[in-house]
């Protein structure tokens, strides 16, 4: 399931990961950083975490002697 | 790093110390190996676990280029460059789109080089020698500017305004370099790598707390460049504008599908001992920006807000104003300095032994073995390697002193991935599409490459530093490219082999 999601929620990610759709004006500081980059973060996070548990299952072919 | 205070006798004992234990690495590394052949000495026999890969992985993405060049990056554009973040996670995803098909192969035919999967999976001498030049070019300058920084580094430790400590530090560590290279090959390298990859980890952890100790809380530095940036009209906290977005969008992909195509991370994917290991090893790196991009934009933020001065291509040198102030802060600081400093070396020497081993087995295995030498022993081959690495090293140590002065190092990090992404439809749509055939794939990468080197060094009327409206010009040269590979192969059915070789 997730395999078949990732490439349409690396997509959204990537949509997420450029602060395109902040106000200019926004002056919002979150945690001691500027609010934006806060999502930044966040959103690189959750593509970590995403590639971390497409990682986590076997590849197609892997045998189970691999190791 | 011509800002740091002098370095006592006991820093440059430990210094030293870590240079020595690399030799050391290398002769252990010599006894431990299994044959005189070129997978054993390139590809260590491709018995690397977990541990070792994810080290070797680490310290060879993560290069001087952390320290200098992206604190500098931050340092001009502020919080902006919190992009790094991004552009470093793609890497580790881009992997995703090919590294499994890939493995799987080199373990089932034996791959050694970059070119031995062309070679297998189109049947062209052309394109496998295209992309073989390519390979070559680009890390030859990939390891002419890490020796570069190399000297710029010993210059500022040893406090030589002059040339002689940046002459000796390149040689010196370029002599070190290829010696446990030439002596224990991958396997050296790798295990180097793995005591570099910790000590960059103990460096980047170290910096951390010295940086907060030293300038005290984050959220007082962004006060004070917001404010800044209220006066000046400028957006080094604010919000980054349409421009900097479609530049944020343009490293994500590039630096994403660049860095994961250099000659020595394919090697690194072949020499993983299984799947497991692999997958496992990659699981972590995709965690490692968050730490390592996050401390280096912390310390080009914190010389933003309290180091202002320096502009251009001098920003670069910002980080070695960060560790003068953390050096004369105290005595504990100048300890953490000393380890940081060792990080710093570590960082530039496993990123440039990798380039240089894989160049070598690229000119052996590629060069000398497909074309000059047919037939020669894994014995001889693996000597005439040895000999290119010490004869290419010669050349770059000549280059890199007499280039001393030359463009800033990020600049130099931007057109070897324009270059290098115009690799993308001869390794990773070759591994998923078995129509893609090899004229066409040839024909779209002259186009590419051609592109890409037009677009970033004529002064066009819509070109601005390099860039065409801030987008990378191998991205846009890869376009073409692109078009013409698939279209091209759309015409003409591939041939029954090729299908074979993709399609497994």
């Amino acid at each position: 399931m997730i395999a078949r999601l990732a490439p349409l929620l690396y997509a959204l990610l990537l949509i997420l990961a450029v602060p395109w759709y902040w106000p200019l004006d926004s002056r919002a500081v979150w945690l001691g950083v500027p609010a934006w980059v806060c999502v930044a973060v966040v959103v690189s996070a959750a593509a970590s975490v995403l590639t971390a548990a497409l990682m986590a299952r076997p590849w197609p072919g892997e045998r189970d002697d691999d190791e | 790093m011509n800002d740091l205070l002098p370095l006592g006798a006991g820093a440059w004992a430990f210094i030293a110390l870590y240079l020595l234990s690399l030799l050391l690495i290398g002769w252990i590394a010599r006894r431990a190996r299994q044959a005189d052949t070129l997978q054993d000495f390139y590809l260590a026999g491709n018995g690397f676990g977990f541990m070792v890969l994810f080290l070797t992985l680490f310290a060879t993405q993560y290069s001087g280029n952390t320290f200098f060049a992206f604190t500098g990056a931050t340092y001009r554009i502020g919080y902006a460059w919190i992009l790094s973040l991004h552009f470093m996670t793609a890497v580790v995803v881009a992997y995703l789109t090919f590294a499994p098909r890939l493995h799987r192969l080199a373990r089932e035919r034996h791959y050694l080089t970059p070119a031995d999967y062309i070679a297998d999976r189109y049947g062209s001498p052309l394109l496998t020698l295209l992309v073989t030049a390519i390979m070559i070019v680009v890390l030859c300058n990939f390891l002419l500017a890490q020796l570069m920084a190399m000297g710029r580094a010993m210059q500022g430790l040893a406090h030589d305004a002059g040339g002689m400590a940046y002459t000796g530090g390149v040689v010196v560590l370029a002599l070190i370099m290829v010696i446990y290279g030439t002596l224990g090959g991958l396997r050296a390298v790798a295990w180097t790598d793995a005591i570099q990859g910790a000590i960059l980890a103990a460096g980047f952890a170290v910096l951390l707390v010295l940086l907060i100790d030293h300038f005290g809380p984050l959220s007082e530095a962004t006060a004070r460049i917001m404010a800044k940036d209220l006066d000046e009209d400028t957006r080094k906290a604010l919000v980054p504008d349409a421009a900097r977005c479609r530049e944020w969008l343009s490293y994500i992909l590039t630096v994403g599908f660049g860095i994961c195509l250099y000659p020595q991370a394919i090697q690194r994917i072949y020499a993983a001992r299984s799947a497991r290991a692999l997958r496992r090893s990659l699981a972590v790196m995709a965690f490692m920006p968050l730490p390592t991009m996050l401390i280096s934009l912390v310390a080009g933020i914190m010389a933003l807000a309290y180091l202002p001065g320096l502009e251009g291509a001098s920003a670069d040198q910002i980080f070695g104003r960060v560790l003068r102030e953390i050096q004369s802060h105290s005595t504990l600081g100048y300890g953490l300095v000393v380890v940081t400093l060792a990080a710093v070396l570590a960082a530039m020497m496993s990123t440039a032994d990798s380039a240089l081993l894989s160049i070598s087995s690229m000119l052996t295995k590629d060069v000398c073995a497909g074309h000059l030498m047919r037939g020669a022993s894994e014995a001889t081959l693996t000597r005439i390697g040895k000999i290119a690495s010490w004869t290419l090293i010669g050349v770059l140590i000549v280059l890199a002193v007499v280039l001393r002065e030359q463009t800033s190092l990020v600049r130099i990090m931007d057109r070897k991935l324009d270059l290098l992404i115009q690799l993308t439809p001869a390794f990773i749509l070759g591994l998923r599409w078995a129509g893609l055939r090899a004229g066409p794939v040839a024909l779209g990468l002259v186009v590419g490459v051609a592109l890409a080197l037009l677009l970033a060094f004529l002064d066009l009327p819509f070109t601005a530093g390099g860039k065409v409206m801030g987008v990378h010009p191998g991205l846009v040269a890869l376009v073409p490219n692109l078009a013409i590979a698939v279209a091209g192969s759309l015409r003409v059915p591939v041939s029954r082999a090729a299908a074979s070789v993709a399609s497994r």
